[in-house]
């Protein structure tokens, strides 16, 4: 299909068809420096770990000797007493049998949940002083997703999307893969545009049998030439209609987004087909490993995408809530890690080897962490007062530990992070300024922490 | 008759403006049409004269084909049949274009596509939202309300006071109560400990949806702060909040008359009597059951949570009803239910207690439909407090409309709905009609429909905006008849092109002046509703259920979930019903053309479609004239036909291809 762009991007102006247009302006400036950018980007994309259900820093991350000392006794009155999800009044302090570790030159501290991550420790920027406003899994899966745990703001994928655009248009530039064949809390919702556009959407990509994004693939009982034949006749009719509305763009846009989806048939399989990909790779994220390969799969898949130019990459690991763990948490912590751990240090290693890691901002964590006391005897209730989360690349500086839970690990107490500092930072890193993109929707300049939240300077070793 | 009610209604005065003051709060200008001889409408005259001053004219009319299509998609949401076109070209012309609008403004597709405005703005869902995202299984007597008001063109002022304070409304209507189903239209989920802060967020997000949707006011800056741009404190805002403090939310309620209430109390009561026994039976064998679940429910809850739950109803105020509510939603909800467990032998008896029951179920009146509604908290209303502030407010108006009238202990939010539908009230009238002229053009003559403010858009006609605003009131606030107005106008019925274009457009680059009509993508509704009729599957069926995606209903009809915001209609921007939405998006992605070209949604439409026509042989000339005519809702040129003919023989192809061919053109999924 003949089509110049300069023609058509004159034609458009700014006019009604400037929201038909978005998608193709949007590739018309990805080119370098991108005009939304506000300073100089350490980072180029993000891939985004998300442990859904909210894993317990208390057994992974934030070492507290007192736990297990006062383990078996109350809460002591000096603690102001938290609001829990599940409500368990006067619920005795839970120890947390775990073997730590330091690691590294770093000296940082890691548990034996995380043997593989604890190699890589000298990569990672700890942040243990995390809080969140929801306390269920809606709220806190819709901030640390949206920046707010009420419904109906754009996913930081989306502002991502909206601020950067994409860097390859033959692949959507927001990327969700999701561990298991399930829902996540809040469904779709996690990865919606909100107020915004739905070209800034996230686009679940599924990896393995099937298609990899939703209707990719021509119907199974129409031959390629027939599909052909179709759309030479489509073709013939929408030219020949834009024709005689010289100056409605939208219609050119419509026939050049059947041009991209077709592109995007040809682009997407080959992104996600590993066939290339060696043994060694493979093994690095434990893909040969039964418990390792759906989530070892995901991360391979995340760094080849990145690789082509996909900004945001968002990884669910425990699909629907599974690192929820209200009673049990030995056996539901220990599969899980097992089944996240190897997978996420082979990225990590594999970034780096390919140089990538420098231009990746790589952010592990679930909506919230854990109480120190205890549920249902074995189990912890959430805590969305204190947890911790961590990244690594992206020019984050690796082997440090920012801010601090107190003794127990139920609030945070030094530098604390709100996801709102949690998005602002994300966003700083890529080059954006969380006070000045703005999105202008009824009569707001909408921003992506929703005017809150400062990037911490400390990611940087400042 | 009913329209002219709101003229004997004691109204709130609002009073006269001060200068300085905000173009929105103003008062309507009273600027008569400027005189244009030779033109008729008055809507033309004040378009034309703004376009002249600038040296420019009106397109010329588009055909009568290409006006018929627009407005069927305009007044029904879908495109005319071609027996509907053939009927419409072949009638005597004079007259034709208007007896066309009053048929289509009483065809009950008009108020179901027209619904769809309101329901975007109210962010309507079928589902809770949050995590389970549970289904609203009530919640459609409310859509149909909505439905039923544009087709029977309630006057606006009812339809306010209805949506805002049907409980507080004198008369045996059971509308008004579905109505009030306005009042539970944000989202919510029984499972959350944190009750407190989520009747605030409930409480606050009522006041952002008001502020947007009825007074075109952004408000939610001021929940904060005073607002930064316009003359709204964060007074102000919790004033208006103060309207909703005292709200229960009511699941005990039916949409009924008061005979059908008694009817129904007499015949329970025979029921009740004969089974008395048996009813006693069951509680007693129930009561542990219950009474555990009660315990482990409401131990959850902080402790003075809990204690709201304890007090007596009649020594509540209304928070404290509202979170004993909101306690007992709990254990109606959570999984399991109370006899999870249940030991063996009482099971066995709940059985047999259960059947003998059942013996009598031919006594037991037909249950009344239930409706998910609001009412009053009867007993003392609990302060609303300004956070941070510790300043309690009363209820009260916006202060930059000067009007500091005091609300009455009760039917606070009548109060408040007669304020907003004065018709001295300047930004409601400026509002609605503006939302009506933007479904016409594609934009507001103010652009943001939904934000009057300093932030907004200024009016690009401000008094074509106050001649509307004034003909509505004038009319008994009658959409219909603002309709008939703007279809009657050459600016309306203008041609898409312009032969002066490509210069206008470089005065005119966003076309505010109104000198050609914009080509629109048919909404998602319209892209479904289309195909179902092209495919002859559409089930036209007035109001009920919801349904789910694959009945050939009209969209309208599909249920709707707050979290499955990846379906066909979602790819082609319909709004997720989270936040009050004034304009869609209007999108073009590879997303939407993956889904046309490859889905299996739209290629089932095109095999359907392909069906009714094969009942004949080959391909004749004139079936596909026929085909692409109902598509693109003109006649097709020869060469189109050639091209068509040459696929369907070349290509052995065959008619699925083809339909499918035509539902994926930008001629069918756009309008001129």
């Amino acid at each position: 299909m003949e089509f110049n762009r300069r023609d058509f991007l004159q034609t458009s102006g700014a006019g009604f068809g400037s929201i038909a247009l978005q998608w193709m302006l949007h590739q018309e400036s990805h080119g370098s420096p991108h005009p939304l950018v506000h300073h100089a980007a350490k980072a180029k994309q993000v891939i985004f770990l998300f442990m859904e259900g909210g894993p317990s820093h208390l057994d992974l991350l934030d070492r507290k000797p007192l736990l297990n000392k006062l383990a078996g006794q109350p809460l002591p009155p000096s603690f102001k007493e938290p609001i829990t999800a599940m409500g368990e009044k006067g619920a005795a302090l839970l120890a947390a049998p775990r073997t730590w570790k330091r690691h590294g030159q770093s000296g940082l501290w890691a548990s034996e949940w995380m043997p593989h991550i604890a190699t890589c420790m000298d990569d990672i920027a700890v942040l243990k002083s995390c809080w969140t406003n929801g306390i269920n899994h809606a709220g806190g899966v819709c901030q640390m997703n949206t920046c707010i745990n009420f419904a109906g703001r754009p996913s930081l994928g989306s502002w991502v999307d909206y601020g950067l655009g994409t860097a390859n248009e033959n692949l959507p530039s927001f990327v969700v893969l999701c561990d298991n064949k399930g829902r996540p809390v809040n469904g779709a919702r996690n990865w919606g545009s909100g107020f915004m556009p739905a070209t800034h959407q996230g686009v679940r990509i599924r990896g393995g049998e099937g298609e990899p994004i939703a209707d990719l693939d021509s119907p199974a009982d129409c031959p390629e030439d027939r599909q052909r034949a179709k759309l030479a006749l489509l073709q013939a009719f929408n030219q020949n209609h834009a024709s005689t509305f010289p100056q409605k763009s939208e219609l050119e846009a419509r026939i050049r987004s059947y041009e991209l989806a077709f592109r995007m048939q040809a682009e997407a399989p080959e992104a996600v087909d590993l066939a290339n990909e060696s043994a060694a790779t493979k093994a690095l994220y434990g893909m040969d490993h039964r418990d390792t390969e759906a989530f070892g799969r995901n991360c391979l898949l995340a760094r080849r995408l990145v690789e082509r130019g996909v900004r945001f990459v968002q990884l669910y690991s425990g699909t629907g809530s599974k690192w929820d763990s209200h009673a049990g948490i030995e056996n539901n912590h220990s599969r899980l890690c097992r089944s996240m751990d190897k997978p996420v240090a082979g990225l990590l290693k594999d970034l780096k080897r390919r140089g990538l890691l420098e231009e990746t901002l790589v952010v592990w964590g679930g909506e919230f962490g854990r109480t120190p006391m205890s549920e249902k005897g074995d189990g912890r209730d959430h805590n969305p007062t204190g947890f911790s989360m961590w990244m690594a690349g992206g020019g984050v500086k690796g082997g440090q530990a920012i801010g601090a839970t107190d003794e127990l690990g139920l609030y945070a107490v030094k530098d604390r992070m709100h996801v709102h500092d949690i998005h602002a930072s994300i966003l700083w890193l890529l080059g954006l300024d969380n006070m000045v993109l703005t999105y202008d929707h009824k009569g707001r300049p909408e921003r992506p922490t929703i005017n809150e939240g400062d990037f911490n300077r400390k990611l940087l070793g400042a | 008759m009913l329209r002219f009610i709101h003229f004997l209604l004691v109204c709130l005065p609002i009073s006269q403006a001060s200068a300085e003051r905000w173009w929105a709060f103003q008062p309507l200008n009273q600027a008569s049409p400027p005189e244009l001889p030779g033109l008729e409408s008055p809507v033309d005259q004040f378009v034309l004269s703004r376009l002249r001053e600038n040296d420019m004219t009106f397109a010329p009319k588009a055909s009568r084909e290409t006006l018929l299509r627009r407005l069927y998609v305009t007044l029904v949401g879908m495109p005319p049949t071609l027996e509907e076109a053939d009927a419409f070209l072949s009638a005597n012309p004079e007259g034709a274009w208007e007896r066309q609008i009053d048929a289509l403004l009483e065809d009950p597709r008009y108020g179901e596509h027209w619904a769809t405005m309101w329901l975007d703005l109210v962010r309507y869902s079928d589902s809770d939202g949050w995590n389970q995202d549970a289904f609203r299984p009530h919640i459609w007597r409310y859509r149909d309300y909505v439905v039923n008001a544009f087709n029977d063109d309630k006057p606006y002022p009812e339809f306010v006071r209805e949506q805002l304070a049907g409980d507080e409304l004198e008369g045996d209507n059971p509308e008004h109560l579905e109505a009030a189903g306005y009042l539970r239209l944000g989202i919510y989920e029984y499972n959350q400990r944190d009750v407190r802060n989520l009747w605030s967020d409930v409480l606050n997000e009522i006041t952002d949806t008001t502020g947007d949707v009825f007074l075109g006011m952004s408000l939610a800056c001021a929940r904060c702060h005073d607002h930064k741009f316009d003359d709204i404190t964060q007074k102000d805002y919790f004033k208006l909040r103060a309207f909703f403090e005292p709200i229960i939310w009511r699941d005990d309620l039916t949409a009924s008359t008061n005979q059908e209430k008694e009817r129904y109390a007499a015949q329970l009561e025979k029921w009740k009597a004969a089974t008395e026994s048996i009813r006693e039976d069951i509680a007693k064998l129930l009561k542990p059951y219950h009474d555990r679940k009660w315990k482990s429910t409401v131990g959850k809850f902080p402790f003075d949570i809990q204690a709201c739950f304890h007090k007596p109803v009649s020594e509540r105020d209304s928070l404290e009803h509202q979170m004993a509510y909101l306690v007992a939603r709990q254990f109606e909800e959570e999984g399991g239910g109370p006899l999870k467990n249940m030991k063996q032998e009482d099971e066995v008896t709940y059985e047999s207690l259960k059947k003998s029951l059942a013996a009598y179920d031919h006594l037991k009146p037909k249950p009344l439909p239930p409706v998910m509604t609001a009412a009053a908290f009867d007993g003392p209303h609990s302060p609303t407090v300004i956070p941070d502030h510790e300043e309690t407010v009363l209820p009260g108006f916006l202060s930059a409309m000067e009007d500091d009238s005091s609300v009455g202990f009760k039917k606070k939010r009548l109060a408040l709905a007669n304020w907003i539908a004065d018709p001295n009230n300047p930004l409601t009238t400026r509002v609605l009609v503006n939302r009506v002229w933007q479904q016409h053009f594609g934009e507001g003559l103010v652009s943001t429909a939904s934000d009057f403010g300093r932030k907004g858009q200024r009016a690009s006609h401000p008094k074509l905006l106050d001649w509307l605003a004034r003909e509505f009131v004038g009319s008994g606030w009658s959409i219909k008849h603002l309709h008939r107005v703007i279809l009657q106008s050459w600016a309306w019925q203008q041609s898409t092109q312009h032969p002066e274009a490509a210069a206008y457009q470089k005065r005119d680059p966003e076309e505010k002046m109104l000198w050609r009509s914009r080509v629109r993508r048919l909404s998602a509704e319209g892209v479904r509703d289309s195909m179902l009729l092209l495919s002859g599957e559409l089930v036209n069926k007035v109001g009920g259920p919801g349904v789910d995606e694959d009945v050939p209903r009209r969209a309208l009809y599909v249920k709707r979930f707050r979290n499955d915001n990846d379906t066909f209609l979602h790819a082609f921007d319909m709004t997720p019903g989270l936040k009050s939405t004034p304009q869609r998006n209007e999108t073009t992605t590879p997303m939407q053309a993956l889904t046309m070209i490859n889905g299996d949604y739209v290629m089932q439409r095109a095999k359907a479609w392909s069906k009714r026509l094969q009942d004949e042989d080959g391909y004749s000339w004139s079936q596909v004239h026929d085909v692409i005519r109902s598509a693109w809702g003109r006649k097709p040129l020869p060469d189109e036909i050639n091209h068509a003919m040459s696929f369907l023989e070349a290509s052995q192809g065959t008619w699925t291809d083809f339909c499918h061919v035509m539902l994926n053109s930008n001629e069918f999924l756009y309008v001129h």
